[in-house]
């Protein structure tokens, strides 16, 4: 058995496999696609529900690999080819431009998510009206303070654009923005206070500790409003944007003027995730995610005997999840590395 | 019936109303549906107690003082017992049936709250 691992994807929940791996005195190659290491924690200003600042903590994670001598970063890489089995597994890698062979023991997939462009929702004027973001955007403009130009000026959070929707988008929920845009509307409320925040939402799912009194804080303290029913339209109007939808709580048709408007647009697989999983000989499920072994009992494994799965790869997730997944697979894959 | 949220809460005259008589957590209402489902006079009722709450929350006066439910209410208090967030949807009826009365609204129902109509010819105002 050979006693190195590999490590596809250098998002956190890569980095923390990797990092579990080289603390068992284990060698590990990290085969990252871009340039750089963190995935989608490198759009962050802050993480919900501490609302710490997310790019100190995310350096941190970083530095933990970057200074690892059991740990071989591969940058700009990505593996063409796999063959052999568990414990013996022969790899090939495209070494930004050059293949390189390496034989591993066990394999982690940990490549995330992509953010879903909301190109085909025409009726919130994605790409077509100026001042229309996606939070991904939203989370680049907390961080370079163009929020602050939004002062004494209605920010409406649209929740579930492509996620719970079988025709443009997903059937699935993606989980986490419910309380990504509760953050987003609490980073507002802090930044710009004299700025009014406006979420609709179809309802509202706090899936996991200490995000109900997160969300609820947000309404309570902050003075976000919260308005149950999904955005009908965003229309241009003069040099503002009028949004409609339904108060479903009273059954009457409701329009807000807003200067900005933040589309949760969906988590999805990443675009090449089945290739991958053809390379790879593991399984997808219908949307493109890795498949689990077993769904309640074997959350890390994939169906492919040796090679593991940490983080969104496998569904939209948070990063405490996502942290949890890469260590559980690691732990995991010590069995076939000899 | 189409309406527009405005965003300037101090231009809400009725939710100020409300916060002023002691009703200042409101938007801690989860609008789980409980109240609706347990009073005993919603049947009767043109909207739910947390249906009139949307409507502060929004300012829709015209609506909600038109309202038959603010007549009907008891004031029995059950729904803030079992409330999870122990709304006082019995000092909220008695302050918009006070609203009402000041701006010369007759209840418009036969169902009027009986303790009420005795009260409503006095000029003391309703008990908490
Ligand atoms: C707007 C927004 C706000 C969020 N806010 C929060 C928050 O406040 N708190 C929170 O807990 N979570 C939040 N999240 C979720 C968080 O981003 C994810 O939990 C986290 O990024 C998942 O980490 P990951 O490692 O699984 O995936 P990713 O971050 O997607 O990292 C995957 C890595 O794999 C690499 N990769 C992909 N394919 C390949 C390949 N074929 N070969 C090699 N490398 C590859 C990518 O380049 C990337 O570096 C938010 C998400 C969004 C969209
Ligand atoms: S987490 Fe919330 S916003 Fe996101 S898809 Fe699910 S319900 Fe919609
Ligand atoms: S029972 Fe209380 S929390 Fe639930 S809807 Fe009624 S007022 Fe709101
Ligand atoms: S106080 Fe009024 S609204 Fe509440 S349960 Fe009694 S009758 Fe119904």
């Amino acid at each position: 058995m050979s006693k190195k691992a590999l490590v596809i994807g250098g998002g956190i929940a890569g980095i923390n496999a990797a990092v579990e791996l080289a603390n068992n005195d284990k060698l590990v190659i990290l085969v990252e696609k871009n340039g750089e290491l963190g995935g989608n924690v490198n759009d962050m200003a802050a993480t919900f529900p501490e609302l710490d600042e997310a790019q100190p903590l995310l350096d941190e994670q970083k530095s933990k690999v970057e200074d690892n001598e059991n740990i071989d970063i591969k940058f700009n890489s990505e593996v063409i080819s796999v063959s052999g089995k568990a414990g013996d597994f022969k790899v090939e890698i495209n070494e930004d431009g050059n293949t390189v062979a390496e034989e591993v023991g066990a394999i982690i997939v940990a490549t995330g998510f992509n953010y879903m462009e909301p190109n085909d929702y025409s009726e919130y004027g994605y790409s077509r009206l100026d001042n229309v973001v996606t939070s991904q955007e939203y989370e680049r403009m907390v961080m370079n303070g163009d929020i602050k130009k939004y002062s004494n000026s209605n920010v409406v959070f649209v929740h579930c654009v492509g996620s719970r929707d079988r025709v443009k988008g997903y059937r699935y929920c993606s989980k986490i923005c419910c309380t990504y845009s509760a953050k987003h509307a609490l980073l507002l409320k802090q930044e710009v206070p004299s700025a009014n925040a406006f979420v609709f939402y179809i309802d509202i799912r706090a899936l996991g500790k200490g995000y109900e009194e997160f969300i609820r804080d947000a309404i309570e303290d902050y003075g976000v409003r919260y308005i149950r029913g999904r955005v009908s339209k965003v229309i241009n109007k003069e040099d503002t944007l009028l949004v409609k939808a339904e108060n479903s709580l009273i059954g009457n048709p409701v329009e807000l003027n807003a200067d900005l408007v933040v589309l949760a647009s969906a988590m999805e697989p990443q675009k090449d995730s089945k290739e991958l999983a053809e390379i790879l000989g593991i399984e997808t499920d219908d949307y493109g995610f890795y498949k689990e072994a077993q769904s309640n009992m074997e959350p890390v494994k994939s169906s492919k005997e040796g090679i593991f799965l940490a983080g969104s790869c496998t569904a939209p997730l948070e990063i405490r999840e996502s942290v949890a997944m890469g260590k559980a697979a690691a732990s995991e894959s010590l069995s076939f590395l000899g | 019936m189409l309406y527009k949220i405005g965003s300037d809460q101090k231009k809400n005259r009725i939710l100020q109303k409300i916060k002023s008589s002691g009703n200042d957590n409101l938007n801690q209402c989860l609008q789980c549906y409980k109240c609706g489902g347990m009073c005993q006079k919603s049947d009767k009722f043109d909207y739910t107690p947390r249906q009139i709450l949307e409507q502060i929350i929004d300012g829709l006066e015209e609506s909600i003082l038109n309202s038959r439910a603010i007549w009907i209410c008891e004031t029995c208090n059950e729904c803030k017992i079992d409330c999870p967030v122990a709304i006082n949807f019995k000092k909220i009826m008695a302050s918009l049936r006070e609203i009402a009365r000041e701006e010369g609204i007759e209840p418009n129902t036969e169902e009027v709250n009986r303790k009420f109509v005795k009260k409503a010819h006095c000029p003391k105002k309703e008990d908490d």
